[in-house]
């Protein structure tokens, strides 16, 4: 039996969680003669004759909460699973009639192994190659402009108050630490940027509060910390923070990928506006710059694993309408450029297309300003009618900065639909199946 | 002339509505099949009012000669002209009938054309329309009934055309393989059976023919024009080629002794089955009404995998 590892990759509230979830509900229903997967040739061609969930027995991560996720969804009152706390992982072993040698050798048999945790903590990865100096540096840099220069008044003054030379002191450092973590919670909730780090600041997942954590960016002034200065006690802190927490959760979990998929909430971005828009875009460059690309062969993935595709996903396209998908694709595509091609250049295979792990809206027109243009309707969680939302142009290429208006917050959560909570019929989906024929196709035939 | 200015982007915002009904995010499995579209408009050709101009000008002709025809011989004796009636009237009926036969195959050919057109790229209700058409040529089956059932609000024109190949055409992919294989197979035990060279190829034309009707059968209908002479053009290239291994065998016989002419008895026999293979996979490719898309057209691995697993 062959397994092949997925990195299901994205920033918090991409849709990592739901994706796995529709994944693996739509793979069992496939295994029962559901038809949601029809872009998937294995179901298509009726080769895929079962998939089922691996007993987690000798598994060393949490189980990934596939049964309570779908109570959530099939509720009487249908609702979307919380925020993603800590890491979690489920294998999914699906059984293919196989049509190739390489197939049979493996009795057609494959095991996903889907890993999912907090998309903040993935930005923390790029800290593994970065100083203190050079990190402290980039954060002041970004923090000159834009919604971050007001919302770390606060923080900055703190700074201009202790420098870095003055003697280390406990209290003050964690004084600066949590003025640090509030300004990144605000960048989050206030002005919807996602480019934060580090992660455990702002979803601490398991992490207890303990000292090294108690660190934020300081001002060095291109000069070494004094030996028993604020600037020393940050960095070995920083330092500490890498060691014991980024170096384990990337080394434990995202050392060896064979297929990766980005997904990435690009219409949040469009409605965040133009900070949010450019942090999507800053944090996607260099979070796909920790991964290892290329095309391997059994003998050289011993040594050096690389992954082979990697698919980057505009998700929750059934928030625009049917038209405007293509735009969500296209846009994705040229927001994506440096990675794609850097994947394409180590020998990688990318793709980008759009995608929603689970459909809960319909198309509709409306007039607005006597001109007729397509919404969509859906019903948001907690209310007894209906909404049209009007989602606004989606741009194919990266839009300039007056293209952006005010940030658009008002795009409701809509309740999920109903669907079977046994795997029978599936749950509707945007090209999910086709996100997987790129995937794992081959590892089907 | 003036320039209308370009109207302001709308800004994205929400509309409240009355409605508190469930969102139609899927249709409902309990309900009725949804009703299929009307079947797709008809192209006319002036090149076909022509042919049909021509071909009443001929009628016409024909028409009065034989009401002369009849006349003479009633005039020669009552028996005579019942007897020259009658056969004229078979003499007719019987053209007539086959050109009916063959006007309804070539009209099924043409829409195949088209179905192949439209399946290219195609849009939601273009693909819709390809699937309900393919449903017609086959067989009444639940299959018309499962398709519509699964077909979803949110799907594009290739979740459509997929769909359809997933729902309605797997039963006639499994007979059109069956068909292959069989042809496979007894053309293989044929070549190392049969005497000479010409008999080896009457049995290849014969059997080839055989195969790509019951491919079209598998499907419903007749090959399309173009995919026809494509077919037949590699039926006579095919089966000169075989004629051509099977000198070949018979010279290594001349030369190299009975052991080598055995040799090449049994390698003519396996290159024979696999040029039938290749053609029965491209007359699959031709007669299925919607194309197989880049990934799924069966090979001569798969094929060869049916065959020593049967």
């Amino acid at each position: 039996m062959s397994t092949l590892r997925l990195a299901v990759t994205g920033l918090s509230r991409a849709g990592k969680t739901v994706f796995i979830t529709s994944l693996v509900h739509n793979l069992l229903s496939a295994g029962h003669g559901g038809s949601t997967m029809t872009n998937l040739l294995a179901v298509r061609s009726r080769r895929l004759v079962a998939a089922r969930m691996q007993p987690e027995e000798a598994q060393d991560l949490p189980v990934f909460p596939y049964r309570s996720n779908l109570a959530h969804m099939t509720a009487a009152e249908p609702h979307w699973p919380g925020h993603t706390e800590t890491i979690s992982r489920i294998d999914l072993a699906v059984r293919v009639r196989p049509e190739t040698v390489w197939g049979r050798l493996n009795r057609g048999r494959l095991t996903i192994e889907l890993i999912d945790y907090p998309g903040e903590w993935l930005l923390d990865l790029p800290l593994l190659n970065t100083s203190f100096a050079a990190w402290s540096k980039a954060v002041l840099e970004s923090c000159r402009e834009g919604p971050r220069e007001r919302l770390a008044a606060d923080w900055l003054r703190f700074l201009a108050d202790h420098p870095a030379h003055l003697p280390a002191e406990q209290e003050v450092a964690k004084r600066g630490h949590l003025l640090y973590r509030d300004f990144l919670h605000a960048c989050r909730d206030d002005a919807g940027l996602c480019f934060l780090q580090p992660a455990r600041f702002v979803r601490p997942g398991d992490q207890p509060d303990a000292p090294l954590m108690w660190f934020c960016p300081l001002d060095l002034g291109g000069a070494k910390p004094k030996s028993g200065s604020l600037g020393e006690l940050m960095e070995k802190r920083f330092e500490a923070y890498k060691e014991k927490v980024v170096a384990p959760f990337f080394e434990g979990n995202f050392r060896k990928f064979d297929r990766q998929i980005v997904l990435v909430d690009v219409l949040s971005a469009l409605h965040g506006g133009w900070h949010a828009f450019k942090d999507v875009e800053a944090a996607l460059d260099v979070v796909s710059r920790c991964f290892s690309y290329g095309s391997a062969n059994w003998f050289t993935s011993w040594f050096r694993p690389s992954i082979e595709k990697v698919l980057f996903a505009a998700t929750k396209a059934d928030h625009v309408t049917a038209p405007q998908r293509d735009h969500l694709r296209e846009l994705l595509r040229r927001m994506v450029l440096e990675p794609a091609g850097r994947a394409r250049y180590e020998g990688a295979t990318a793709e980008v297309l759009a995608l929603a792990s689970v459909v809960c809206t319909a198309d509709d027109v409306e007039t607005i300003d006597g001109r007729r243009v397509d919404v969509v309707l859906g019903k948001p969680i907690g209310e007894d009618r209906q909404v049209k939302v009007f989602p606004g142009a989606i741009p194919i290429t990266p839009p300039e900065r007056a293209f952006f208006g005010a940030r658009f917050q008002g795009y409701p959560v809509f309740q999920p639909p109903r669907f079977p909570v046994l795997p029978t019929d599936g749950i509707p989906h945007i090209k999910l199946d086709s996100a997987l024929e790129f995937l794992l196709g081959d590892q089907l035939a | 002339m003036t320039v209308e200015p370009p109207e302001p982007p709308l800004a994205p915002r929400v509309i409240q509505t009355d409605r508190t009904e469930p969102v139609p995010v899927r249709h409902d499995p309990e309900d009725a099949a949804v009703p299929p579209p009307p079947p797709l408009p008809k192209r006319r050709s002036p090149f076909g009012y022509a042919l049909a101009g021509l071909a009443l000008l001929i009628l016409a002709g024909f028409v009065v000669d034989a009401v002369r025809l009849i006349q003479s011989a009633f005039a020669l004796g009552l028996g005579l002209g019942i007897v020259t009636a009658l056969l004229l009237g078979l003499g007719v009926a019987g053209p007539l009938v086959w050109l009916l036969w063959e006007w309804r195959s070539l009209s099924g050919l043409k829409h195949l054309d088209r179905l192949h057109d439209l399946s290219r790229a195609p849009t939601r209700e273009q693909a819709v329309r390809v699937a309900e058409a393919t449903l017609r040529l086959l067989p009444p089956s639940p299959r018309a009934d499962e398709f519509r059932r699964q077909l979803q609000p949110h799907h594009d024109g290739d979740d459509v055309l997929n769909l359809a190949r997933a729902v309605v055409l797997p039963p006639s992919d499994q007979a059109a393989r069956q068909v292959v294989r069989r042809a496979v197979l007894q053309t293989a035990a044929l070549t190392v059976l049969s005497p000479t060279v010409l008999i080896d190829t009457l049995l290849f034309v014969v059997r080839a023919v055989a195969m790509l009707r019951g491919v079209a059968q598998a499907y419903g209908q007749h090959p399309g024009l173009a995919g026809l002479r494509h077919l037949l053009r590699e039926i006579v290239r095919e089966t000169a080629t075989l004629g051509a291994v099977e000198l070949g065998g018979q010279v290594l016989g001349e030369v190299g002794g009975k052991a080598v002419e055995r040799l090449g008895m049994v390698t003519g026999s396996v290159l024979a089955a696999q040029r039938m293979a290749r053609l029965g996979l491209l007359a699959m490719r031709v007669c299925r009404p919607i194309p197989f898309d880049t990934t799924e057209a069966p090979t001569i691995t798969q094929l060869a995998g049916d065959v020593i697993g049967r």
